[in-house]
């Protein structure tokens, strides 16, 4: 190894260590299911555990914190994508809601889940059980017509 | 030979600004056998909305979000989610978005354009909800 290549791998070094001190700023996570969708809303178990391994890790409290998300800069962009997904939609929040945002989310996550767009591939390639095969995808979009006629319905 | 070639040249930016003057000013507007809109919500929504959330929008992800033009063919549930989606943005002034705003901003709503917007998206959501 050359006298450069050695001086530009020890600034990585440097810089690697230094960004460990930026704070990342996970969002906290909370057990608490009171309000929470699969508690809630009588939610079958098949449905509950896709939920669980393909959802809750961004869109709940419940998230599952891997220790590559405590290193910067990875860490960064789990608590931005974490932080994001919880402000579109929180299942861990789910009573709270009016059935107004309730039939929005749920026609939402019926499209994304049916495009393919959800869950992020980003998030799949290294969570292998949550990349979805198409039967789970349409239980869920099923799911969600389901949970809408009920409110819908319900009146 | 070079005068003609510039000639050319200016005829054609020419014709080809005002083309796109004219259509800038084709009136797009929703239209009477769609969806039923109180007449002051679609002067607004004609002025400030149509000109992206119609067919012929530019933008492909504008269109994905909301068609005022097949407003008439969505479905109970997908009605709900656009009317709490724009409910959403006029809360947060999010459209029309501020990069358009900042190259226009004469096509900002005013304030009692906003609320009337609001105002009707709410209403026609409580009466999907009864």
């Amino acid at each position: 190894m050359n006298k450069i290549t050695k001086k530009i791998l020890i600034g990585l070094l440097i810089i690697f260590v230094i960004i460990q001190l930026v704070p990342a700023n996970r969002p906290d996570t909370s057990m608490d299911t009171t309000n929470d969708i699969i508690a809630t809303e009588n939610v079958s178990g098949e449905v509950a555990s896709i939920l669980h391994k393909a959802c809750y890790d961004c869109h709940s409290n419940q998230t599952r914190y891997p220790w590559y998300s405590y290193v910067a800069p990875v860490s960064w962009l789990v608590a931005k994508d974490t932080r994001e997904a919880r402000e579109e939609i929180n299942f861990s929040e789910w009573a709270t809601l009016s059935k107004r945002k309730k039939i929005k989310i749920l026609d939402e996550m019926g499209e994304e889940v049916e495009e393919g767009e959800m869950p992020m591939k980003i998030y799949t390639i290294i969570h292998r059980d949550a990349d979805l095969s198409d039967e789970e995808r349409e239980t869920i979009v099923n799911w969600t017509k389901e949970q809408t006629n009920k409110l819908l319905g319900g009146g | 030979m070079k005068r003609t070639g510039i000639i050319v040249a200016l005829s054609t930016f020419a014709v080809a600004a005002f083309t796109q003057k004219l259509a800038m000013n084709t009136n797009v507007s929703i239209t009477e056998d769609g969806y039923k809109f109180p007449e002051k919500v679609k002067e607004i929504v004609d002025n400030r909305c149509y000109g992206c959330h119609s067919e012929d929008g530019k933008s492909p992800k504008a269109k994905k979000k909301l068609r005022w033009d097949k407003m008439h063919e969505y479905n109970k549930s997908k009605l709900i989610k656009v009317l709490d989606n724009i409910i959403e943005v006029i809360d947060k002034r999010e459209m029309p978005p501020e990069k358009y705003l900042a190259k226009k901003p004469e096509a900002k709503p005013t304030d009692e354009e906003y609320d009337k917007l609001k105002e009707w998206a709410e209403k026609e959501a409580d009466k999907l909800l009864k």
